[in-house]
């Protein structure tokens, strides 16, 4: 009975929080860019930037703030560029997103070569404290979900965000940056998927290559079927963490095949609930001023 | 001092003007490449009156506008507030300077609240966070001081359009505005939403505040303005009190010449019917009933036209017709075989051509060459496509055919592409491909919006002549000189219901206006 | 259909690769290496010597085939990103015939084989062109979560229902020997150029032909120019969606089949997860303007990047795995620029002009 309750109720749960984390990071970071506009599948590649880094700051920071503030730079960083091609130069922001995955995916890897060696980091790499094996990292996912309840629903910052994403045009009567605030949605969207990545890396104290895996896609996945809110976004999250924590437990079945279960979930929560899910009206296209 | 050229009968101070001017444009001018949108204009606005801005379509209207709140910059000429230079960089500055501006297609977010729509951009705030009780508390202040009747937390897209449109109005209020632009505020209302907007408006006027109204509705102009100007192709011709202006004298000078648009046509000779609605119901995009049991019939040899005032139903009707969009209740017949609800395919095989009303969505693909778009119907038709295979010589030769018999111009011939094209050869390119189909029902949805007005008579001459072919043709037109000198009898649509016929020729003006807002005329 | 050319159409392709290269070459010179010696390797590798020529065709293949799947696609108004899993069926469906139906004669065999890939890559394809009309999916994550999909299901069959009965391995049974493409041409002893090349040139001369010449290539331009347009023209936007993705699903499925049944022996457990020619096909596409002929020479180029590679590694011109790596951010900075051509107008416009007035080309009235 003890070992029934030790594999499916606190392994069971621990291993839902530690896949739905990274997830809920992610989709957070989805939602502030998509409700300012524009669409941002490079989550991925931005979340690859924040593992490698998070690794890399730890190891030359010796401290895992360090790992962290570079994790949210680094996804930082890939979302300006994303930024720049499409809020400024109007690019196809599908493309772009695609772009990002494709740099982030050759840049990271190049650097890891480079910065750590064909070996990979070393073991010693300082991580956030582990309460009970969950990161306390956790607690900055509980956080950024409250924060961006309030700031997106609640400030006139998060009310003109929407806005932008809804309507750029009515924003612009108004005299609202739509620019601006597209900027601001993107690089906090990088920041937020960089900490996403950093909690895949310090979860297994270093960096490999491919370790990110879809999550980003996933996240993505989850912000629509979340509805583009923030409690939607976890709760679908915490769903896919908890397909990915059956994974490990089922037996009997192969585990190739089980381990099909998040993406066959995912696609059927999608196409069923899509129709009642509405995006920001405006996500998607570029805004020319006048 | 006033540049303002009188042209007008009397040049007395209206009512609640105490005449210095609060804005006024000197030899503004406004040029899009070689294309003049306004040119040297001359326009003042006092302090407290109404002054409302006429103009056809195409006038240069929206473009004055739009400088003046920001959107635009003049390429010549300067705008000046209470007697300044003021460089309007922006709405944020044209709003800073005590400009509010309502927008013909409302800059409403549907998925906010009334409130949320309003405050956007000066938002009531309680330490860091958004106040939204005060908001609302603030918006019904003044939805009541100024009879604006709308409850600050609907969401804008569950409201009526009248109710948007206070909204919109509250909004410049919000921030404070001394001088209020309404563009063609009435278009898409109803007749008791304009009768409480116009009283709104004396209101607002006897309070102090500055109006410019957009309108080429000449009698509410009349029953609003204190003064009258009027744009003609970018230029002003003049302004004028309204007092002592009667709609003929406006409508003269909007137009430039006494003119009724003149067809030669003869006497229809109508037969057999070829279009028959039988309480044909339609939804529209909001799932609203949009037609309302429309029943009518279009005879072969006779133009039917279907007057209204815009969004009415008329855009719906055309498309249940053509099979573009569903059918909930009642039948269509196409000389004599039952089309209900068949795909826009099996309809259009079954002899419907359709000038469709928005030429730049439907009716051509902007990036296909002419070639291309002449053959929008013909992808399946053994004279184009053999074994799946487009005969190319077959699509050229028929591009030449529709350019030369419809006097379609382009930079680079056949080859060129159809995006590239002026307005009105775009839309002789589509007529001309609609009527060499051949069609026994000729569908002209505002077949003459955005075209020169050379182009305009070459196509009222081609529907007049599909009509002598024997052709049933239904006209939907919004613009009620097309409908008078066209029709051969005229049916009025107002809320979705078909509320009045009259023949052709036997009707004038004012009595089909009243049908179009729903108030009398013989059914 | 032809047009006049437009000088466009090419400058700013050639413009995206300089720009990716040049930060490819500070990327180099960032780590303490010399670029100039490292891109003389990379072109070594790329043309410089007949086994090299034959490595870039053997590298384009594939992905000429993906950068068309990518194309039609686009044309049809959708972004096809679930290349991936479209290649995977590909693989899965070619390579099962290519194993079993032994009953298949001489030639036959291995064109039956890539029949069966085009069908299996083409029904992948066509379920998210389903979904999309069917249920409003979008077709983006739906193609993604297909791919992650297709990983898994190739995996689980070489792991059981596929393996070779007896081994160990991971990997099933081998190909017939007539399921195999045959040899085109030999360069060195490494090298063999297979027919896989002239399927990729045939499938470009077909898709050329659909997209300019045929009722269907006119439909898909349409719907994916102004889908109300089609509409309105009677066209079926929902049939033509599906399949314009079944195409697309198709062109994928073959470039899988192609590789593997040209170079490789068996389907092997371990490809699966790194597959990277549905990605580069994005790559292919945009670089090749979503025009069929486009994508020949796009898929030549980044092919013969990626045959370069090689060039740099065995030249030792790099760190160990750099190489590639590198490569991958020149493809995505190509996609980028690609994407964000507008940078170029704007540069040019205010540098030099090359473009002309832009504004100049729409009439404003």
């Amino acid at each position: 009975m003890s070992e029934f309750i030790d594999i499916w109720i606190v392994g069971l749960g621990k291993a839902t929080i530690i896949y739905a984390a990274p997830l809920i990071f992610a989709a957070l970071g989805g939602l502030f860019s998509e409700r300012s506009g524009i669409v941002n599948i490079g989550l991925e590649g931005m979340m690859t930037g924040g593992a490698f880094f998070a690794i890399y700051g730890s190891d030359i920071g010796g401290s895992s703030i360090v790992g962290i503030l570079f994790a949210v730079a680094a996804g930082m960083a890939l979302a300006a560029i994303h930024a720049v091609a499409t809020i400024t130069f109007h690019a196809d922001q599908i493309i772009s997103g695609t772009a990002i995955v494709l740099i982030a995916a050759g840049l990271i890897n190049f650097l890891n070569l480079n910065l750590f060696g064909p070996n990979g980091s070393p073991a010693s790499i300082a991580v956030p404290a582990k309460v009970g094996g969950v990161s306390v990292l956790v607690l900055l996912a509980i956080a950024a979900v409250v924060v961006t309840q309030y700031v997106v629903f609640r400030t006139p910052f998060g009310l003109r965000l929407r806005s932008v994403g809804e309507h750029p045009r009515a924003a612009d009567t108004v005299g609202i940056s739509v620019v601006r605030y597209r900027y601001v949605g993107v690089l906090v969207s990088g920041a937020l998927a960089g900490l996403g990545g950093a909690f895949i890396s310090f979860n297994v104290s270093s960096y490999s290559e491919g370790m990110v895996a879809g999550n980003g896609y996933i996240a993505l996945a989850a912000l629509i079927i979340g509805k583009w809110k923030p409690m939607g976004c976890v709760l679908a999250s915490l769903l896919f963490g908890l397909s990915q924590g059956l994974v490990a437990r089922v037996h009997g079945v192969s585990p190739d095949l089980i381990s099909m279960l998040p993406y066959v979930i995912t696609l059927i929560v999608l196409v069923g609930f899509v129709g009642k899910s509405i995006a920001p009206a405006a996500a998607g296209k570029p805004y020319d001023a006048h | 001092m006033s540049t303002t050229t009188h042209t007008g009968l009397g040049s007395g101070t209206s009512a609640g003007a105490d005449g210095r001017p609060i804005l006024e444009l000197r030899g503004v001018s406004k040029r899009f490449g070689d294309f003049y949108a306004n040119k040297d204009v001359n326009f003042d606005l006092r302090a407290g009156e109404v002054h409302c801005l006429c103009g056809e379509n195409g006038a240069g209207k929206s473009t004055m506008m739009n400088m003046l709140y920001g959107l635009l910059e003049p390429t010549e000429g300067g705008i000046f507030i209470d007697g300044q230079p003021a460089r309007i960089t922006g709405p944020r500055h044209a709003i800073d300077l005590g400009i509010g501006m309502v927008h013909q297609h409302f800059m409403l977010i549907p998925v906010f609240t009334v409130a949320e729509n309003i405050v956007l951009a000066d938002e009531p705030k309680q330490g860091m966070m958004l106040d939204m009780k005060a908001g609302e508390q603030r918006v019904r202040e003044l939805s009541d001081r100024y009879g604006l009747k709308v409850d600050p937390t609907s969401l804008v897209q569950d409201i009526t359009v009248g109710q948007q449109q206070r909204a919109e109005i509250l909004k410049a209020l919000y921030r404070k505005a001394r001088i209020l632009i309404l563009d063609e505020p009435t278009a898409v209302l109803t007749p008791q939403e304009i009768e409480e907007l116009l009283n709104v408006i004396r209101q607002l006027r006897d309070e102090g505040m500055s109006i410019i109204m957009i309108s080429h509705k000449l009698r509410e102009v009349l029953s609003i303005a204190d003064r009258v100007s009027v744009l003609r192709r970018g230029e002003m011709v003049g302004t004028v009190d309204a007092a002592g202006q009667t709609e003929d004298s406006l409508a003269r000078m909007m137009v430039g010449r006494d003119v009724l648009l003149r067809v030669d046509k003869t006497e229809a000779i109508p037969e057999r019917p070829v279009l028959q609605l039988r309480n044909l119901w339609v939804k529209d995009d909001r799932e609203l009933d949009a037609v309302r049991g429309a029943t009518f019939e279009v005879h072969a040899g006779e133009i039917v036209a279907l007057a209204g005032i815009d969004g009415n139903g008329q855009s719906e009707l055309v498309d249940a017709i053509a099979g573009l969009r569903h059918s909930e209740q009642g039948e269509v017949v196409l000389d004599g075989e039952v089309i209900t609800n068949l795909t826009p395919h099996d309809i259009s095989d079954a002899g419907l051509g359709h000038i469709p009303e928005d030429r730049h969505r439907r009716g051509i693909v902007l990036d296909f060459d002419l070639r291309e778009n002449s053959i929008l119907h013909d992808w399946d038709k053994p004279d184009i496509v053999r074994f799946g295979i487009i005969d190319t010589a077959a699509s050229a030769e028929r591009a030449e055919l529709l350019c030369t018999m419809y006097d379609v111009r382009s930079g680079a011939g056949i080859i060129s592409r159809s995006g590239a094209l002026s307005g009105g050869n775009q839309q002789k390119l589509v007529i001309a491909r609609e009527i060499q189909r051949d069609p026994k029902l000729l569908i002209a949805a505002q077949p003459t919006r955005g075209v020169d007005i050379g182009a305009i008579e070459f196509i009222h001459q081609r529907l007049v002549e599909e009509r002598d072919a024997g052709t049933a043709v239904l006209l939907v037109s919004l613009e009620m000189q097309e409908v008078l000198s066209l029709a051969d009898r005229i049916i009025v649509i107002f809320e979705g219901q078909i509320v009045a016929e009259f023949e052709g020729g036997r009707v004038d003006e004012q009595t089909l206006g009243k049908a179009m807002i729903g108030s009398g005329g013989p059914a | 259909m032809r047009r006049h050319f437009d000088p466009e159409a090419l400058l700013v392709p050639l413009l995206a690769v300089l720009a990716a290269m040049l930060v490819g070459a500070l990327l180099i010179y960032g780590i303490g290496y010399d670029a100039i010696y490292a891109y003389t390797s990379l072109i070594e590798g790329a043309v410089g010597s007949p086994s090299a020529i034959g490595s870039t065709l053997l590298r384009a293949t594939p992905i000429i085939l993906t950068g068309l799947s990518v194309t039609i696609a686009l044309r049809a108004g959708l972004f096809n990103i679930g290349g991936t899993g479209q290649v995977i069926l590909g693989m899965l469906l070619g390579g099962i015939v290519a194993i079993h139906a032994n009953f298949l004669p001489g030639p036959s065999h291995w064109i039956f084989a890539l029949v069966a890939a085009a069908i299996g890559g083409g029904i992948w394809g066509a379920i998210a062109g389903f979904l999309k009309v069917a249920r409003g999916a979008n077709e983006v994550v739906v193609t993604i979560m297909l791919n992650y999909i297709a990983i898994r299901l190739g995996e689980f069959l070489l792991g059981g229902p596929l393996k070779e009965a007896g081994s160990d391995n991971p990997a099933s049974a081998e190909f017939a020997a007539n399921a195999k493409l045959p040899i085109l041409w030999r360069p060195d002893n490494f090298t063999e150029v297979h027919a896989g090349v002239l399927v990729a040139l045939l499938v470009a001369g077909a898709t050329w032909f659909l997209i300019a010449r045929t009722s269907l290539g006119y439909q898909i331009r349409a719907v994916g120019l102004q889908p109300d347009a089609a509409e309105y023209g009677g066209m079926s936007v929902a049939k033509v969606t599906v399949i314009a993705m079944f195409l697309a699903g198709a062109f994928a499925g073959l470039g899988g089949a192609v590789s593997q049944l040209g170079e490789l022996e068996r389907l092997q457990k371990s490809e699966f997860g790194v597959i990277n020619i549905g990605f580069t096909g994005i790559a292919v596409a945009l670089l090749g303007r979503s025009t069929a002929i486009g994508c020949v020479f796009a898929g030549l180029l980044l092919g013969g990047l990626d045959s370069g590679a090689v060039g740099i590694q065995n030249d030792n011109a790099l760190p160990s795995g750099v190489a590639t790596k590198l490569i991958g951010v020149i493809q995505g900075v190509i996609v980028l620029f690609v994407g964000a051509d507008i940078i170029f107008r704007r540069l040019s416009g205010r540098v030099m002009g090359v473009f002309g007035p832009r504004a100049a080309k729409e009439p404003v009235a």
